[in-house]
């Protein structure tokens, strides 16, 4: 039987910040909705934050697009660039609040994969 | 009960093997959770030319049972399997730097945002032309190539030292198994 050890190609940076997902895989419980009604709050949060951060990071794919294309002025360009700004600050202030990171707004689906 | 972990071309050493003319199945006797599932598929790559992971979970009752449900899809194993022979699957991750750089103007976040994404399609265009297939950061690569393809990616993360960045492999090719 093959080693996983010997799966390592290429690693470089702050691993930190890849391997914490990779130590979770085992783990899929805590990344699902409890019901428990201590940490259903926090759960809800998860999910609700996931699913804006996936469409923050869609519209801004989306406008980088349209920068590449042209399609968009000077001005359109810092108005869109300000929405984000402020939308990744609150999103910050929110992920504070509810005591989650970057890795918990990336929900892992199981056998599907990982949302993000 | 056998459950199916895989369909292979040319294997070499492995003993649960049901032979449907050119293609085999590889099967086993005792049930096995996800991971075991995964590390048995694993352990198929070095030993076979070519690897069809399936997923996990397919059992039959017996030998009989998993010949009828194969046969007729046999045809299309085979040209599958042709298509990965000699390939194995490298999967790239990439993390942008942690701390946000200070940014005043909309403008500035836009081009801050539009330098990461041209940065990763700098690495996805330099890796192109050492792979078969890509999709989302998972490459089709021949097993020969594998050592080059290692190589450019270890340049560029040189070149990109605030990224971490992680590439791993060879997997079985999960990523393109299907179609």
């Amino acid at each position: 039987m093959s080693s996983l050890d010997e799966k390592l190609l290429v690693a470089s940076g702050d691993l930190a910040r890849l391997e914490r997902p990779v130590r979770e895989i085992g783990d899929v419980f805590p990344r699902r909705v409890s019901a428990d009604p201590e940490t259903v709050e926090r759960g809800l949060a998860q999910l609700v934050l996931t699913l804006v951060e996936l469409l923050r990071q869609l519209m801004e794919r989306q406008a980088l697009r349209r920068m590449d294309e042209g399609t968009l002025d000077d001005d359109e360009i810092e108005r869109l660039g300000r929405t984000f700004m402020k939308l990744a600050e609150r999103m910050d202030e929110l992920k504070a609040e509810f005591g989650l990171r970057d890795d918990d707004l990336n929900l892992d689906l199981g056998p599907l994969g990982k949302l993000m | 009960m056998i459950h199916l972990y895989a369909f292979v071309l040319g294997a070499e050493g492995i003993e649960e093997l049901v032979r449907l003319g050119r293609v085999e199945a590889v099967v086993g006797r005792e049930a096995v959770d996800a991971v075991g599932h995964g590390l048995a598929v694993e352990s198929l790559v070095g030993r076979c030319r070519s690897v069809l992971p399936v997923r996990f979970g397919e059992r039959f009752p017996d030998e009989a049972a998993l010949r009828r449900a194969v046969e007729p899809r046999l045809a299309e194993l085979e040209r599958r399997l042709d298509e990965l022979t000699g390939c194995v699957e490298i999967g790239v991750r990439v993390a942008p730097p942690e701390e946000r750089t200070a940014v005043e103007t909309g403008t500035d976040y836009m081009r801050a945002a539009g330098r990461r994404q041209a940065d990763l399609r700098d690495l996805d265009r330099r890796l192109q032309p050492r792979a078969r297939k890509s999709a989302d950061a998972r490459y089709l690569v021949a097993r020969t190539e594998v050592a080059g393809f290692a190589a450019e990616v270890e340049r560029y993360a040189r070149e990109h030292p605030e990224l971490a960045l992680v590439c791993t492999g060879p997997w079985a090719p999960y990523t393109f198994a299907a179609a």
